[in-house]
């Protein structure tokens, strides 16, 4: 059993956009790393031109830029309308991640390895609540996993810890903090008032080892998990990309029995599959950075989005299989489906929400109250 | 630069000094025609160099020149020390009349580089613009790599025959492989858009099959359809394209296999027909036909009938897992 932890992040550089240097989020950044050289300058987006042009995705390693968010923290994820989808809100407070595993999407979003944190946490409580009182009949699940990895950089920003405390007294909403790794302590002793869900992206062990060799164990992001789950949070688990390989079964039923050998059922607000896909552009990226990967060799064909996706039958087989395994265990979770079909909902699960506005109160649901 | 113009004696100029020369693999018959009619006008470019001229610009129509056995030939002397500035004023001297192809380039960039010991940035502002490329860096990679390209793929380059991209991705491969592929382009003949196709496919494929490139290259099934007598071009490439997808996308290909049993199984007569979404992404078929009369609507509708009498309809639902 493999047992790699992954290091805490250090930055090599700090770029320091001058408008956010005196917020308390760039002011902690620089007490914590103060031997870190630092940068300051007028306008953040000269960096990220630079950043995009640079020819090696290299040269941007271990530099970060503390910047303006310039456009809304606050996003509904965009789904697409052939898809079921969750209608989820992502929180942009970061981009970019220090774990470069080979399937994910920032490559194609990002060309860079710079790491950006938006600094004007300000404005961010400004917009969320703002929103949540504006639109209060509403349930919000709002996720900062979407362009960074909620907890890699909480050693270095402390803000997943913030965003926890912010959102203790929200009666609308919920946190999801998305991660594979493992930097949990400064959650533990937090008054979370159950209106945070941590969640761990989970693969099947042989995979973690290929693709996402720079992240934590399985193990590893289960003690976590379990830390968490003493700390009386709620908890979630994503197995999105589900990879196609030669001994998926066995591999990914192992990961579905260590969960439910540590985690209580009761305790997991929702577990998501989604299988491997990508925009077309992400092929040659793929193969570019990360040679060694043989994800692109799957049965991967344009599907109705112009995505990339396992041919259908595969995908609900794959699907129908993790859905049997985790009801074996427990009926307590969501399980559901990240972007398919009501067709794909129904021959894997045997049944579909049937749109996402449903789905959506299925997720809501299940969260309103904190864990019993 | 200052130049003087010369009728020079061909058996002046030296030939095997190459520091100036692009390689070119083209052969030379419109250069040596439009010789041959109208004589050499175009002066060369040289350099004194003792009692003997370098060729600085010029090298094709001296060899033309040679084969002709023209003796005495127009000639611009120059009177310039620094190498590099004379290589400069070569390839403007050359791209008057035409413009450079592919292997061209990449020579350009090698010697740039390597025997002009430029840097990127000197590359990319001196001779990029004039090579009509802009300050691109984006071209280093993809034309220099063309230098690792075996010979047998150069005229194929350098004529356009096969796309850039597609040779960059050749030219990574080691000699051997490259040797072995080039039989199957030489009788494929992929058109640019079915080349990246090609060989990603033939790349997948030997990957999944855990064997290198040259192994497949001799698989008895590829093999077969490279030579077989009976197929036009256009089928041959089909086939081996087809056989490629069935390595490459087994379950889906074993899917549209089933599809074209059942269809055969149908017996639909010509003008209907039964399709399926792309890659059967959507549980969703859709039925063609065409009628003139009430009996050829009727005839079309007992063949549907009789596909759901014989579970043809239930065969096809299958086939979406
Ligand atoms: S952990 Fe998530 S965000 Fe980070 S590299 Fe992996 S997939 Fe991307």
């Amino acid at each position: 059993m493999d047992k790699t932890v992954s290091p805490r992040f250090i930055p090599e550089e700090l770029i320091v956009e001058r408008s956010v240097h005196q917020t308390e989020l760039v002011q902690r950044v620089l007490s914590r790393f103060s031997r870190v050289p630092v940068r300051f300058v007028d306008n953040a987006e000269e960096i990220w031109l630079q950043a995009q042009k640079s020819s090696s995705r290299d040269t941007w390693k271990g530099k970060v830029l503390l910047a303006r968010q310039r456009g809304p923290f606050l996003r509904l994820c965009p789904g697409t309308q052939k898809h079921i989808c969750c209608m989820y809100h992502n929180l942009d407070v970061a981009a970019g991640c220090d774990m470069d595993c080979s399937y994910c999407i920032l490559q194609g979003y990002l060309h860079s390895s710079l790491v950006t944190w938006y600094c004007n946490t300000d404005d961010l409580y400004t917009q969320v609540d703002a929103e949540l009182i504006k639109y209060s009949e509403r349930f919000y699940r709002i996720g900062t996993g979407e362009l960074s990895d909620s907890l890699t950089f909480d050693p270095c920003t402390g803000l997943a810890t913030d965003l926890v405390s912010f959102f203790r007294d929200k009666r609308n909403a919920i946190l999801e903090l998305k991660s594979k790794n493992i930097h949990v302590e400064d959650l533990l002793s937090l008054d979370h008032g159950g209106r945070t869900v941590v969640s761990w992206s989970m693969n099947a062990s042989v995979l973690r080892r290929s693709e996402e060799s720079a992240a934590p164990d399985i193990d590893a992001r289960l003690d976590a998990a379990v830390r968490v789950q003493d700390a009386g949070y709620w908890l979630g688990f994503h197995f999105d990309p589900m990879i196609d390989y030669p001994d998926w079964e066995q591999g990914y039923r192992e990961v579905v029995e260590r969960i439910f050998s540590r985690i209580r059922g009761e305790q997991i607000a929702w577990i998501s599959l989604g299988a491997l896909r990508y925009p077309a552009a992400m092929d040659e990226l793929i193969r570019r950075n990360h040679p060694k990967s043989s994800i692109v060799l799957g049965e991967l064909l344009p599907g109705i989005d112009h995505k990339f996706r396992y041919f259908k039958p595969i995908r609900i087989e794959m699907f129908r299989r993790m859905y049997g395994w985790i009801r074996n265990f427990s009926d307590a979770p969501v399980v559901y489906l990240c972007m398919e079909s009501d067709e794909v909902w129904r021959k894997a699960f045997g049944w579909s929400p049937g749109s996402s506005a449903r789905l959506k109160v299925l997720l809501d649901d299940r969260v309103r109250e904190a864990p019993k | 630069m200052e130049r003087e113009y010369h009728l020079l004696d061909r058996q002046k100029l030296d030939c095997r000094d190459l520091l100036f020369y692009i390689y070119d693999p083209l052969p030379r018959l419109e250069l040596e025609q439009s010789i041959r009619m109208y004589g050499l006008h175009q002066p060369l470019v040289v350099r004194s160099k003792g009692s003997a001229f370098q060729i600085v610009s010029g090298f094709r129509r001296a060899e033309v020149a040679a084969e002709l056995s023209l003796d005495v030939l127009p000639c611009f002397v120059v009177d310039e020390t620094d190498d590099w500035r004379l290589f400069l004023y070569a390839l403007t001297d050359n791209l008057t009349f035409r413009s450079f192809n592919p292997m061209e380039i990449s020579a350009v960039l090698e010697k740039s580089l390597k025997i002009f010991q430029r840097s990127t940035r000197q590359v990319l502002d001196d001779v990029a613009p004039r090579l009509g490329l802009g300050r691109n860096p984006r071209i280093f990679e993809l034309y220099h790599p063309l230098q690792s390209l075996d010979s047998l793929w150069h005229v194929g380059t350098a004529n356009g025959t096969l796309s850039v991209e597609t040779a960059v991705q050749i030219a990574a491969l080691d000699s051997a492989t490259q040797q072995a592929l080039f039989p199957i382009y030489d009788t494929l003949r992929p058109g640019k858009n079915l080349q990246r196709e090609l060989q990603q496919l033939l790349q997948d494929c030997a990957k999944i099959a855990g064997t290198s490139l040259i192994e497949l290259t001799e698989d008895e099934e590829l093999q077969r359809l490279l030579t077989a007598g009976d197929f036009t071009s256009a089928q041959r490439l089909e086939r081996f394209r087809q056989a490629l997808w069935c390595r490459r996308y087994p379950r889906y290909s074993r899917t549209l296999e089933k599809l074209a049993a059942i269809l055969k199984e149908a017996k639909l007569p010509p003008g209907m027909q039964i399709r399926e979404t792309p890659f059967f992404e959507r549980d969703i078929y859709s039925v063609h036909f065409q009628f003139r009369t009430e009996q050829e609507f009727d005839v079309a509708f007992a063949i549907l009938q009789e596909m759901r009498k014989n579970h043809l309809i239930k065969r096809l639902e299958e086939l979406h897992g």
